[in-house]
């Protein structure tokens, strides 16, 4: 299909001073003004006109747009016909539509099509979400050759986002037909020499861009650029700025419940907003320090049993070879697990609606946006602001020295657990501050990510044996209660089976604690403290002039 | 379904107009659909406006199978698309007794574009010959229009015979009646007679009319130009009941 796919359609902005011929008219006149030029100009054949409405669909955090596709939902009007539609970026690959009443928020709601599971592949456990609206008015035209044939399609319309948006403005398009190269040259050749040749972005992409959700950009990424000459109290305003806004672009789907990423990824900024607050001795005022890190860690609380009961949940239902001969035996031990979980989530919605959450909001917003080096560290003993990249060397090189130090000592769980919340709080501060040495942050975050692994599995593994444990022990008041007896008989074979995975957890997680010290050992090595003092050198040299940073290997 | 060959070893039994109508169904319904003008005569080629000829050949096409997408065109019509004719298709069976694997190979170039395509439609010419066991090995059902005449039903008989001989039985058969004249009691009564005989005539039948003679005027479907039409009607619930059908035999 190569030679097809190279003749890409042309979408063409037309020009201010065209526009401004018809500024007078209504949208749906301008677009039959631009058409009658094209039947005059070009001899071009109507193909009918119509209204239609687009919503541009993706996962929050554009899995379609980021693998080349972009879904949409188009309600033709006055007719009200519905079609969702998955194409191409490119014309590398065919349209795939399926008719849909209404926009799907899970693939499940698309029809049994080949389109489910090319969305159930590309956005996985996501949700699907809308992202713009926008709401045209078009008019279609034929190119034909001697035998009225038609060799290639234009399409005017005039695109406003819709509820009351702002005008994307008139767009031409020209549409080659297959098998006719020559004839789409000549027409693309032809409609830009009347109309401009500004390219234009498809509307509904345009439109994304008009409302703040940039094509492709994730809004949860942590992905701030510090100036180099950014002071340390100025660098943490930046990132608790910016923990607050994926804090808020998240809330919305954890209150909706819309899919277990939007709680994830709101629970990873909560963390991350403590790990940079922790970092902030001397850099904000100590008792607004010390209560954002108060109220963040009542946050973080709060989320903790509902996402510990997603990833429980999302590990029993998925496929396990070893478990499968066991699935109806763990109907009542999933229900129960599942009544928790609302109720972990009714707990979080009240938090989500209370007072203290909407303070914690204003606190951490009015922290970010403090005019001042101090961030508000005024008055008697107010220190000199310093830069960002000497200061954090200094206090992130502390707590790698104190991880190596509580490393080399751990030999109980509870010691290891210790050390997997230390490193995860290090890698969170140093994803903060890594535009300010990119390669060495990344090679330490590497490191660090390696001990993560092993660790952060022996510690889901404990988390996952003691909420099992807890549900056999309620499913074991319900036995005793039962008077039942098919029930009492279902919950003693769920009973069995969860002791069964009880104890598969936890020689699990006895395997990942074994390999823990070797594993730390790797981290502790010279090669390793090599890598991270090469990253406190670049952060210190940060404020300067570029200066080489000295290689990790010797 | 994925391929549906229109055939009949008789000629005139209206088989281009089913194809082009079925076609134009398809596509109307959201499903990607090629035509592919086996006949040399090319009247679905006509019909669609677009010239009966492909570069190299028929001979070219069977031996650079490869290249067949660059030979695709597409029509008037947004989801439907034409793999023309050419008038060197009238020597496809010697083209086809001189390369190995002479009985599949439609099948390996329908083969090459089942992933671009929800349907691809063969209007085959009418002949028992090599081209036609190509038909049989590359389709997926076969959609057989009669008139509603005894030689008609001969010809059936003669189908199921060659089907059995060359080992093709397996694949499905949808028979339907053509150019059916209500006014003719020995349509009525073949047509009776073959719906209690076999399980494979469908009920929808396409009516002797004069809007699917005006298709070469129109050089367009009926459901284009006349919509309305008791013709255009019957291509639709032709469409409807032959997928339904093999939904069901799936």
């Amino acid at each position: 299909m190569a030679e097809y796919a190279s003749m890409q359609p042309l979408l063409i902005a037309v020009t201010s001073s065209v526009a401004a011929d018809h500024q007078a008219d209504s949208a749906g006149d301008r677009v039959a003004a631009i058409g009658r030029r094209l039947t005059a100009e070009l001899g071009l054949s109507s193909d009918g006109r119509g209204h239609v409405e687009r919503i541009l669909l993706d996962s929050f955090d554009w899995r379609l747009y980021r693998h080349g596709w972009m879904l949409e939902h188009e309600r033709t009007l006055p007719d009200g016909a519905s079609r969702l539609r998955l194409r191409p970026l490119d014309t590398s690959a065919a349209i795939v539509e399926a008719d849909s009443e209404s926009p799907p928020v899970r693939p499940e709601d698309v029809a049994d099509t080949p389109l489910r599971q090319q969305l159930s592949d590309l956005v996985g456990p996501r949700a699907i979400v809308p992202i713009v609206a926008v709401s045209s008015r078009w008019t279609r035209f034929r190119y034909l050759d001697d035998e009225f044939k038609t060799v290639g399609r234009v399409n005017v319309s005039e695109a406003t986002i819709a509820g009351g948006g702002p005008d994307l403005g008139l767009t031409v398009q020209v549409l080659p037909v297959r098998g006719y190269p020559a004839e789409f040259g000549r027409l693309a050749a032809a409609v830009g020499q009347a109309f401009g040749t500004a390219h234009a972005i498809e509307p509904l992409l345009q439109a994304a861009l008009a409302v703040g959700r940039p094509p492709g950009q994730d809004p949860s990424a942590f992905d701030i650029e510090l100036p180099a000459d950014a002071t340390a109290p100025a660098a943490i305003r930046m990132l608790l700025g910016r923990v607050l806004s994926v804090m808020s672009a998240n809330e919305p789907g954890v209150r909706d419940h819309l899919d277990d990423e939007f709680l994830h990824d709101f629970r990873v900024a909560v963390r991350r907003g403590r790990a940079i607050v922790h970092l902030a001795r001397g850099l904000l005022s100590e008792p607004e320090r010390q209560w954002l890190e108060g109220e963040l860690r009542w946050l973080g609380g709060i989320t903790s049993p509902c996402r510990d009961l997603d990833v429980l949940l999302e590990d029993l239902e998925a496929e396990h070879p070893e478990l499968s001969s066991r699935e109806d035996d763990l109907v009542p031990l999933l229900h129960q697990l599942r009544r928790w979980r609302i109720e972990a989530r009714e707990e979080l919605d009240r938090a989500l609606e209370s007072e203290r959450y909407a303070a914690l909001l204003v606190g951490l917003g009015s922290t970010a946006a403090r005019e001042g080096e101090g961030c508000g560290y005024g008055g008697a003993g107010q220190v000199e602001p310093a830069l960002a990249g000497p200061v954090l060397a200094d206090r992130l090189r502390k707590v790698h020295r104190t991880m190596c130090q509580r490393g080399r000592r751990a030999t109980t769980e509870e010691d290891w657990h210790d050390l997997r919340k230390l490193g995860k709080r290090l890698r969170y501060q140093l994803e903060g501050f890594r535009s300010l040495a990119a390669e060495p942050a990344a090679e330490a975050l590497d490191a660090l990510r390696h001990l993560q692994t092993t660790l952060g599995e022996a510690q889901d593994r404990a988390a996952h044996a003691a909420l099992l444990h807890a549900a056999g022990l309620e499913l074991a008041s319900v036995l005793g209660a039962s008077t039942d007896q098919a029930m009492s008989t279902d919950v003693a074979r769920a009973l069995l089976a969860t002791g069964g995975l009880v104890e598969w957890h936890r020689r699990r997680g006895q395997v990942a604690l074994d390999a823990a010290a070797k594993v730390f050992g790797r981290f502790d090595s010279r090669a390793s403290h090599r890598r991270f003092e090469r990253l406190w050198y670049a952060l210190e040299a940060s404020a300067n002039d570029p200066v080489p940073v000295p290689r990790s290997d010797p | 379904v994925k391929v549906l060959a229109v055939y009949n070893a008789k000629g005139g039994v209206g088989k281009t107009s089913t194809v082009v109508n079925l076609a134009f169904e398809a596509a109307r319904r959201h499903c990607r659909t090629l035509v592919w003008d086996l006949d040399p005569q090319g009247a679905a080629s006509y019909y669609f406006r677009v010239a009966p000829r492909l570069e190299g050949g028929a001979k070219g096409l069977i031996r650079r199978r490869d290249r067949v997408s660059g030979h695709i065109k597409g029509t008037d019509f947004e989801n439907l698309d034409l793999l023309p004719a050419d008038f060197s298709l009238r020597n496809f069976d010697l083209h086809l007794d001189r390369v190995k694997g002479r009985r599949t190979r439609v099948a390996k170039v329908t083969k090459l574009l089942v992933d671009h395509y929800d349907l691809i439609l063969l209007d085959c010419p009418p002949q028992i010959s090599l081209a036609s066991e190509n038909v049989f090995a590359a389709a997926d059902c076969l959609a057989v229009p009669l008139i509603p005449t005894t030689l008609s039903v001969r010809t059936l008989d003669q189908l199921d015979d060659f089907r059995t001989r060359t080992n093709q039985s397996e694949v499905p058969l949808r028979c339907f009646f053509s150019m059916v004249d209500g006014r003719k009691r020995l349509h009525a009564e073949v047509m009776e007679q073959l719906w209690a005989e076999r399980s494979d005539v469908l009920r929808s039948a396409i009516p002797a009319a004069t809007e699917i003679e005006q298709m070469g005027v129109h050089r367009a479907p009926v459901g284009v130009w006349a919509p309305g039409s008791i013709a255009a009607r019957a291509y639709g619930d032709l469409w409807e009941e032959l997928m339904g059908s093999l939904r069901v035999s799936a």
